[in-house]
């Protein structure tokens, strides 16, 4: 059964989940960067470990081994697939490494990034406001649209639909939910859009915000902790 | 002057034949509770959109007539200019919520028209603790009860600090309790704050102790605008497909049962005390 609230912002008061949403995006681009950089086993397991320490900072153990059980399947997939074709174990194990660094700095950055303050930080580096409200909605609305899903579904269940059994029928048969889905996704977005009407949306060329975004020194230091690879680099 | 005055209004939703809305002629002063009522699709929910210009502005369709929501053609202004004046409240608490913390969710108008960052922190201050809803500031509304999260919600059109308030079903996600408080919490802001209360509803029993004044739609049409308790004696709701209050069926009972004059009573304590009276009599 898929879990949303684990792959969804849920407000903690840890140091990462108060860092700058503009530093952890510095910080994930930085870990993409490590991981494609260099291929050998040493440095990538150095990296790996190292993106281990946001992740206790934040209490994100539980959400990481969610996650990397979610991805078991196509990490068993790219060491066999590597193994095979190049007879090498420590480069197939060291390309599952490299999966697995996108994964758990990508984590740091979805996870305790509050979508508002993602949106802010967008539209503080320019993106027109509407696109950063448009953003901000579609996160803001996923656990809604999965609860529809959720209704619909069993809706249709006690109804006699077969969602379990083989495959291509799943498939199938998950047309009578996505129907009603689309169709209340629609009527949802319409009053929705009305009542931000009705809210003043589009009062103002330039909306005002609650909260602006500042860069403190934990901002600078984690920065800083993304370029700890530099000296594995280096040295390994 | 009144604070809403509609001429003889005709509404018709595009891509539909029938009218929404026929003739509707109404004045509004501040500072009344007023009931809206009738079966779905009397025609409720257009009647407020057209308050606060919603109609014509964002639902399109054929539009004759005026209302003029304190002093401004509502036809001629946009919809964020009136919403400082008329706050509009949906059915479905979901459907309203943007933002990720309360505060925010308070926030959403405020920044929408430009507001200072102080100023807005103050107004944000202020709704909430008018609201009594400051310890819900960080809370994700989201994850708040059906209950809070209408508070909530009518907070965030409280911030815009709107003369009238208008509020389509807000009771029928909620359960009783929440229901009770939250009617509780509209009489307030009617009577502390002066706030004029606009509330589209048919869980009457709830809202005839605190209104002043209950209008019957039917098919589109006003069919009765008057002092509640000269509506509940006088017609027969349930004729309208209407859930009477309970009260008012008592009374019509003991009236038709043992030739009582019961008068007009807003609540089930106050007929049996009538009751009680007029036997002793």
């Amino acid at each position: 059964m898929f879990r949303p609230e684990y792959f969804y912002f849920r407000k903690k008061d840890t140091i990462i989940h108060r860092l700058d949403p503009r530093s952890k995006l510095v910080y994930v681009i930085a870990m993409f960067v490590w991981a494609l950089i260099r291929g050998d086993l040493l440095f990538l397991s150095a990296v790996f470990l190292l993106t281990l320490i946001p992740i206790s900072l934040g209490k994100l153990f539980k959400n990481l081994l969610i996650s990397l059980r979610a991805a078991l399947f196509f990490i068993v997939l790219i060491i066999l697939i590597n193994y095979v074709f190049s007879h090498n174990l420590s480069l197939a194990i060291a390309l599952a490494l490299r999966f697995m660094i996108l994964i758990s700095s990508f984590l740091i950055f979805s996870i305790t990034t509050s979508p508002d303050d993602l949106a802010l930080a967008l539209y503080r580096m320019g993106f027109p406001y509407d696109f950063v409200l448009t953003f901000n909605l579609s996160v803001r609305f996923i656990p809604t649209v999965m609860r529809d899903a959720t209704n619909i579904i069993d809706a249709q269940r006690a109804r006699g639909l077969e969602t379990q059994k083989g495959f291509i029928n799943r498939i199938k048969n998950y047309v009578p939910v996505l129907i009603p889905l689309i169709v209340v996704g629609i009527k949802r977005a319409i009053n929705v859009a009305e009542s931000m009407e009705a809210r003043c949306f589009g009062a103002s060329k330039k909306p005002t915000t609650l909260y602006e975004l500042k860069f403190a020194v934990k901002d600078y230091v984690f920065i800083a902790f993304s370029f700890i690879p530099t000296i594995f680099y280096f040295l390994l | 002057m009144s604070l809403v005055k509609i001429i003889n209004l005709n509404f018709k939703y595009a891509n539909t034949d029938f009218w929404s809305l026929r003739n509707i002629n109404l004045e509004i002063s501040e500072g009344e509770f007023i009931i809206i009522t009738g079966q779905s699709g009397c025609g409720k929910t257009t009647l407020l959109r057209a308050m606060n210009g919603l109609i014509p502005h964002y639902h399109q369709g054929e539009y004759d007539g005026h209302v003029i929501l304190d002093g401004k053609e509502v036809s001629k202004h946009k919809v964020y200019e009136l919403a400082k004046i008329a706050g509009i409240v949906f059915q479905n608490p979901e459907d309203q919520i943007f933002a990720m913390t309360v505060e925010k969710e308070v926030a959403f108008g405020l920044e929408n028209l430009g507001i200072e960052r102080s100023e807005m922190r103050k107004i944000v201050d202020e709704t909430l603790q008018q609201m009594r809803i400051s310890h819900l500031r960080f809370r994700q509304p989201f994850f708040l009860s059906g209950g809070e999260q209408q508070k909530v919600i009518i907070s965030s059109i409280l911030a815009l600090k709107p003369k009238l308030i208008l509020l389509d079903e807000p009771l029928s996600s909620l359960d009783p309790m929440s229901a009770q408080a939250l009617v509780e919490e509209l009489h307030r802001l009617n009577r502390q704050y002066g706030k004029t209360i606009v509330i589209a509803e048919h869980r009457l029993d709830l809202l005839s102790k605190y209104a002043n004044r209950m209008i019957v739609m039917d098919k589109g049409q006003i069919i009765l605008d008057n002092r509640i308790e000269e509506v509940l004696a006088k017609i027969d709701l349930e004729s309208l497909g209407i859930n009477e209050p309970l009260f008012a069926k008592f009374a019509r009972f003991l009236r038709a049962k043992y030739g009582l004059e019961l008068g007009n009573c807003l609540s089930i304590e106050e007929v049996v005390r009538r009751f009680n009276h007029a036997k002793s009599h």
